[in-house]
């Protein structure tokens, strides 16, 4: 009897990959870090600070990592979904935020030469 | 273990025939016993048991696999009484056993005696006969079926069989009870009698040999009677309770034949029959043994033929002789002694044997943390608003909603665990996907919480998402502390919050270590944290990591993670302080995903274990640290390399670990330079040695970009005996170790050989002693990632006492220690946390 070579199951995996930004939008805001019911949030209170909001053309994929607009290497981490393609990623040291930089979506921790350009560069909103 | 197959012709052994090894006694005795098990005996020999000086019991052993002998006691065992064994044969009398001390079984088991399990499960339509386990020896143990007694065994063995009359019937419900010194047990998990497999599994033979007493056949199925026949002639009908059965016969001889069938039910087609030829002598191969290290008194058997006879030679002297599984020494081996375990059978004397060298360091692999199985587990849902969660706890009987267990409770307040889960799509219920951990951890006598933060996932992220999830689990802790100080729950007056665990995976165990920072004072007390592949929102936006103090920190760390990739649990190890130890467990080909049973997708960046040792993974090393912290028993010994567990892939498993009470001497952390330790003592490269600090971390200025942790370290390069030398002024290492975190740096593929290095000792003389890396477990071979493996330091021991006393040196005035590397050049091997450990 001749012998079968198999035929090797693929493995579903998730999908990290970022969707492509549609747009981005900053502006100034004023950031208060959210009421905590048993201590005091670590975030700072900010008089001004910069939103970036930022459109895509799906939703951002679920995962541990969380995504970031960074920069330059400047990460804006603290990220809230409006909906599938709305969120609104707030700078937590805005003075770090260098005109001019180039602005890039990637995942928490990765390395600059993964993100995505999204064609803009940094300009402080006027408030 | 470095170990091979010689040819006993090519050695020259010096045979002891006055030699006979000590059996001994399943342990612990405990009060009321009715029967004692021996094993290590030679088949054939005659047992004495020994009460209190006097032989009350004994007679032939037969064979001491697969269960030992049971010796039935004239009268049941008395706490205090002092007990022991020992075997005559061929006129030959061993030496008497260790003496043990029999205990009242509540010491052991305030609660009462385990629940006993059946073992195999499950039980099937017309089983025969049913395995029970987690039994103490001597007790009672019964079956029945829809609450009838079916069959019974007074003085049992730690496993016992059980014959089943009538056979069972579908559907009927099945349990295990057991009883000692008219104290129950709760009964086992109950199963439905199902049917059995159709057609029923050929059974299968292990390979039988010229001179054999027993052969062993498996693929049985639970409960089924098997009929064996030899050379045609039926020898008759055995009840097995499934796997394997060991069957005593007269001695064969080559070229005979044994066939087997099996049955469950008589109306039922039989299996087909299996069939063996028996092997001529000269194919007995050599046994196979566990690890041995330096200190080991006894060799642990791991493959053997049944009824073979085990001798052990030390240095070509012989110190035991005696039989699976344990073989006793007359003396303790030494590093470096070489060990040949040879196997032979009454008509068969061995042919090979297996060489091995003794250890420095190689840790028995024995038990399992996760096995304790004390209690039946009860389960709820609770939702107090958003705060939501399941909990699994110690009860009365398995099952929802099922009332305390009211003996352990009378004991006094039980510890709990909280759980938290990670980042997920909020369609899944993420928190259920514990359920497994929190059986285990129920089941052990602790209650486990596991949290729904399921409104906190999606898109979103940031240290505020980490905060938001260490603000719900508060929440979870105080709805349990409400119902805890609110009569007539189930939880009422229950909770010991003075012994808190928290566990957390991903996203939560980036919060799980973030609690102890916020959670100031409401009445608990955090004693242990355990991170399973969390990440850090900190790290990564360039805030301070959380420094885990003040509890014992454990984390397991996925090396093929494809989510958190850059297994920032590390960063959580390296900045943590022992208290009063803390530990990492970094898994080769395991996923981000599969120690939650509600995530499907399989992650890995590589091709990972099954979800099921994922999931062994979690429930042995969580158990440990939670058993060691919130119970107090040595389960410890698993998270610090001193045992491993079985059942688990620990070549496959590299442990870091560090321990409150130890001297450092460098962690490289105090920037003062590579040419000054810890100690404020200078340090120097020699003979083409080259060594100097990196930071172990993802930023600039490391050695490579393979370091994700976050601390500084040495890197050694060195041509050929090149070495670096650290003084430690002079310490007495009589009673200590060395202990060293090491690694192979890792680059963007996988050297093909590994690293190795000696580590010396140099006393105040100048006299220099050497231990290999290799004879202490070797550098662990980086785990390879697809385009960067990474650079995972672990932990390593080195017992001075392993420098034979040739050497002359003296272990009580140590001035410097040496690193010499002995690999081939233009490698490198990462060094950090050189320290000093009490034995």
């Amino acid at each position: 009897m001749t012998s079968d070579s198999g035929a090797r199951e693929r493995r579903p995996r998730p999908d990290h990959r970022l969707p492509r930004v549609v747009s981005i939008a900053t502006r100034l805001v004023r950031f208060v870090p959210p009421e905590r019911r048993n201590f005091a949030s670590s975030l700072p209170r900010l008089e001004r600070t910069v939103e970036f909001l930022v459109e895509t053309d799906g939703p951002i994929p679920v995962r541990a990592l969380s995504p970031v607009v960074y920069v330059g290497d400047v990460p804006v981490a603290e990220v809230a979904a409006d909906d599938d393609t709305h969120y609104r990623f707030t700078a937590m040291e805005p003075e770090r935020l260098e005109e001019g930089a180039p602005v890039t979506l990637g995942w928490s921790g990765e390395p600059a030469s993964q993100r995505t350009a999204v064609g803009e560069a940094f300009v402080t909103p006027r408030g | 273990m470095d170990a091979k197959v010689v040819e006993l012709e090519e050695l020259d052994l010096g045979h002891d025939r006055e030699l006979l090894s000590t059996p001994w006694l399943a342990g612990p005795l405990y009060q009321c016993a009715t029967a004692v098990t021996g094993w290590g005996f030679v088949p054939h020999a005659d047992l004495e048991v020994e009460v209190d000086g006097s032989v009350v019991a004994g007679g032939p052993g037969g064979f001491p696999e697969p269960q030992g002998a049971r010796v039935e006691l004239p009268s049941p065992l008395v706490a205090g009484q002092a007990v022991r064994v020992r075997q005559l044969w061929d006129g030959l009398a061993s030496a008497w056993s260790p003496t043990l001390v029999v205990r009242d079984h509540t010491e052991d088991y305030p609660a009462g005696p385990p629940r006993p399990q059946i073992n195999p499960a499950p039980v099937w339509t017309c089983g025969s006969r049913t395995g029970v386990g987690n039994l103490l020896g001597g007790a009672d143990v019964w079956i029945t079926a829809d609450g009838a007694e079916v069959g019974r065994v007074n003085g049992c063995s730690q496993q016992q069989g059980v014959n089943v009359n009538s056979f069972y019937a579908l559907g009927q419900r099945v349990r295990a009870h057991a009883e000692l010194c008219a104290d129950p047990a709760p009964p086992s998990v109950e199963y439905e009698v199902a049917a059995g497999p159709s057609p029923l599994t050929t059974p299968t033979f292990d390979p039988v040999y010229d001179g054999a007493e027993q052969v062993r056949i498996g693929s049985i199925a639970n409960g089924a009677r098997v009929t064996v026949s030899r050379g045609g002639a039926s020898l008759g009908t055995y009840r097995c309770w499934g796997g394997a059965l060991l069957v005593g016969v007269a001695p064969v001889s080559a070229g005979e034949t044994f066939s087997a069938t099996q049955e469950l039910c008589t109306d039922d087609p039989g299996s087909p029959p299996g069939t063996t030829t028996v092997q001529p002598c000269s194919a007995l191969p050599a046994p196979g043994v566990g690890p041995v290290q330096a200190g080991d008194a006894s060799i642990t058997v791991t493959s053997s033929v049944p009824g073979a006879i085990i001798r052990v030679y030390r240095n070509l002297a012989q110190v035991g002789m005696g039989t699976a599984p344990v073989v006793p020494l007359t003396q303790a081996l030494v590093a470096g002694d070489t060990v040949h375990v040879t196997q032979s059978l009454t008509s068969c004397p061995a042919r090979l044997a297996l060489e091995l060298t003794v250890a420095c360091v190689d840790p028995p692999v024995a038990g399992d943390p996760s096995a304790l199985d004390l209690f039946p587990v009860g389960h709820l849902e609770y939702a107090d608003g958003p705060v939501r969660g399941s909990v699994y706890y110690p009860a009365v009987d398995d099952g929802e909603g099922q009332p305390f267990h009211e003996r352990l409770a009378a004991l006094g307040r039980v510890p709990i665990v909280v759980m938290a889960h990670g980042n997920h799509s909020p369609a899944d219920p993420s928190y259920l996907g514990y359920d497994y951990f929190q059986a285990s951890v129920a089941k052990t006598g602790m209650i486990a919480v596991s949290v729904d933060c399921n409104a906190l996932n999606g898109a979103g992220g940031g240290v505020g998402n980490i905060e938001d999830r260490a603000d719900l689990v508060i929440d979870s802790i105080k709805h349990f502390q409400a119902l805890d100080a609110t009569p007539g729950n189930v939880f009422t007056g229950r909770i010991d919050f003075d012994r808190l665990g928290l566990m957390g995976h991903s996203r939560g165990g980036d919060a799980v270590v973030t609690i102890p920072d916020v959670i100031g004072s409401i009445g608990v007390s955090i004693r242990a944290v355990l991170a399973l592949a969390p990440t850090n929102f900190r790290y990564w936006y360039g805030i301070p990591t959380i420094t885990p103090r003040g509890y014992a920190f454990s984390t397991i760390l996925p090396a093929a993670d494809g989510d958190v990739v850059d297994n920032n649990g590390a960063q959580f190890y390296d900045v943590s302080e022992a208290a009063p130890y803390t530990s990492q467990v970094y898994v080769h080909s395991a996923n981000h995903n599969f120690f939650n049973r509600t995530w499907a997708f399989d992650d890995g960046v590589t091709p990972v274990f099954a979800r099921a040792t994922h999931e062994r993974v979690l429930d042995v090393y969580g158990s440990a640290l939670f058993r060691s912290m919130l119970l107090g028993d040595g389960s410890a010994a698993y998270l610090l390399g001193t045992v491993k567990p079985a059942g688990v892939p620990t070549e496959a498993i590299d442990l870091a670990y560090r321990v409150e009470h130890a001297n450092t001497v460098d962690h490289h952390d105090d920037g003062n330079g590579i040419g000054v330790n810890s100690l404020g003592l200078p340090t120097s490269a020699n003979g083409g040695a080259f060594a100097d600090e990196y930071p172990f971390d993802q930023v600039g200025g490391a050695f490579n970009s393979s370091f994700f942790g976050l601390t500084v370290g040495m890197v050694l390069e060195a041509e050929e005996e090149g070495t670096f030398r650290s003084e430690v002024g002079e310490v007495d290492l009589s009673e200590a170790q060395v202990w060293l975190r090491v690694a192979e740096v890792g680059g963007a593929s996988v050297a093909s050989s590994g690293v190795s290095f000696e580590l010396g000792l140099e006393d105040v003389h100048g006299t220099t002693g050497w231990i290999s890396s290799a004879s202490v477990g070797g550098v662990p071979r980086p785990f390879e990632r697809p385009g960067q493996s990474k650079t995972m330091l672990s932990t390593l021991r080195f017992d001075p006492g392993c420098i034979g006393r040739r050497s002359g040196l003296d272990r009580r005035r140590i001035a410097a220690i040496h690193l010499k590397f002995t690999s081939e050049r233009d490698r490198a091997i990462a060094f950090d946390d050189l320290q000093l450990v009490p034995a």
